[in-house]
Formats: C-alpha cells, structure tokens, sequence
C-alpha cells in the first residue's frame, strides 16, 4: 500500500545539477520500510537501474543498525540525506545515538555483524564516523 | 483506523512427505524476521523443514539471521525452496549460500527416508 512521506522535504535545487532530499523518521523497523521506498525512487530516476535493489539493501542495513544498536535505552531519529549529482548517488545515514568504537561489536545486542560488510559489497565507497554518546554518520555512495 | 500488517508467513503440513513447509512473501527484514523466528521457533525441531522463499521481494540481514536460526534448529533437515533472486543474491554477498540445502522446487526435497 503506496503511503506518503511527512518528513520528506522539498528537493533542494541550491547547487546547479545537485538534488539533495532529506528524511527524519523514528528509528523503526517501520521507518526503515518508508525510507527503502522513497530511496528506491530516487536511485530509479537516478538511472541506478538494476542498482536499485542494492541500494535498497545497504539502506536498510544501515538503518538496521541505527534501529538496532543506536537508542539502546531511548527512542531516537534516524536521518538520511540523498545527494544525487552528476557522477553518484550519495546516502548518509545518520543518528545522534551511542556511537560505537570500530570493530568491536554490541554487548547488548550482538548479531552477527552482517550489515556493515555488506554496504561494503554493495556501495562504491564507505565512510564511517562515530562518536561515543553522540552518535554515527554512515555514508555511502553508489556511482551513476 | 488501524491497518491491519498483511500476514507475510504461511506454515503448513505435507503428511505424505513428512514435512512442514514455511512460505515466506513480501520483505523479510527487521519487521518481519522477529515474527518468523517465532514461527520457526513453534515448529517440532525434530520434523522436517522447507523454507518457500520464492515469493519473498526484499530481504536483509534480518531475514538472512532468521534463515540460519532456522538452519540451526532443523540442522540438515531443512531446505531453502525456489529462493528469489534477491535472497540468492544476499546469500552470496554474504556467503552463506553453502550453508543451506536450496532446491528449485518443492518437490526436490528428498522423501523423509532418503534424508
């Protein structure tokens, strides 16, 4: 059942050939669904054709990690930006949770540490940055 | 109004194969997955298992955790069916396909004697 985006906010035209939509939704499995599909779209009218699936994965899995590890004790918001430019589709998922240090794993929720290994296989280029106690920005991008 | 969530699992029972068949449609992902694992979960771990997974349009690691509960559970009485492009391709990116035993087809799965 198609529903609408309230957190979306209107394309942002500012840089001549850059759009860029941002979201801001409860970190839910439920939000996750919503952001799958409005990134769906723009990784279509991006051209990212038979991407688009992938896209959608390493979203998720992004997202998965901000539902599942970032608000251990709160809820919290996860943000994702869509830079869409000439060369690439850029996401960057973002919460103000705990943070973690790279390479260790979750005591209070381990899982088997799938997520980050797989963006890795799926996008063209990773970023991480985190903070202890203020959160994580993941970004990804995907060429045209 | 309250929408009601569509029911994205379907357990039944083929006596004559002795085996349950669990059918899996729509996204298996963080969700979904709880509530497949519970389902998982409420089966006899001594019968035999196949996982339908020919419907199912998107899945993530949160399905793909729930399939190897699964495959913990049942051991090697459990068999992947028809698996969609998008769990094949999961499958491989995370190699895990050699975990499972997949069949193209329900009836592929051996009869209970021969398992």
């Amino acid at each position: 059942m198609p529903f609408r985006l309230p957190a979306a906010v209107e394309p942002d035209r500012g840089v001549s050939g850059v759009v860029t939509r941002s979201y801001r939704l409860p970190a839910t499995a439920a939000g996750i669904r919503r952001l799958r599909t409005a990134v769906a779209r723009i990784a279509e009218d991006a051209g990212l054709g038979e991407r688009v699936q992938d896209v959608q994965v390493a979203l998720s899995e992004a997202c998965g990690n901000v539902v599942v590890h970032a608000y251990p004790d709160a809820e919290g918001d996860m943000e994702v930006v869509a830079i869409v430019d000439d060369a690439s589709l850029v996401l960057v998922v973002t919460d103000t949770g705990t943070g973690f240090v790279p390479g260790t794993r979750s005591p209070r929720s381990p899982r088997l540490g799938f997520g980050l290994p797989i963006i890795e296989q799926l996008a063209d280029h990773v970023a991480v940055r985190t903070s202890r106690g203020r959160g994580t920005a993941l970004t990804m991008r995907f060429t045209r | 109004m309250r929408m009601r969530q569509m029911e994205p699992l379907e357990v039944r029972e083929d006596p004559e194969a002795r085996l349950r068949i669990l059918r899996l449609t729509g996204d298996v992902d963080l969700g979904t997955a709880a509530g497949i694992a519970a389902a998982v979960a409420a089966i006899d771990g001594r019968t035999r298992l196949a996982i339908d997974l020919s419907e199912v349009t998107f899945i993530d690691s949160a399905g793909l955790r729930a399939l190897l509960r699964a495959r913990y559970r049942f051991g090697r009485r459990l068999w992947l069916v028809a698996p969609s492009a998008p769990v094949r391709r999961l499958l491989r990116l995370t190699d895990m396909t050699a975990r499972f035993a997949v069949v193209d087809r329900l009836a592929d799965v051996p009869g209970p004697r021969s398992a």
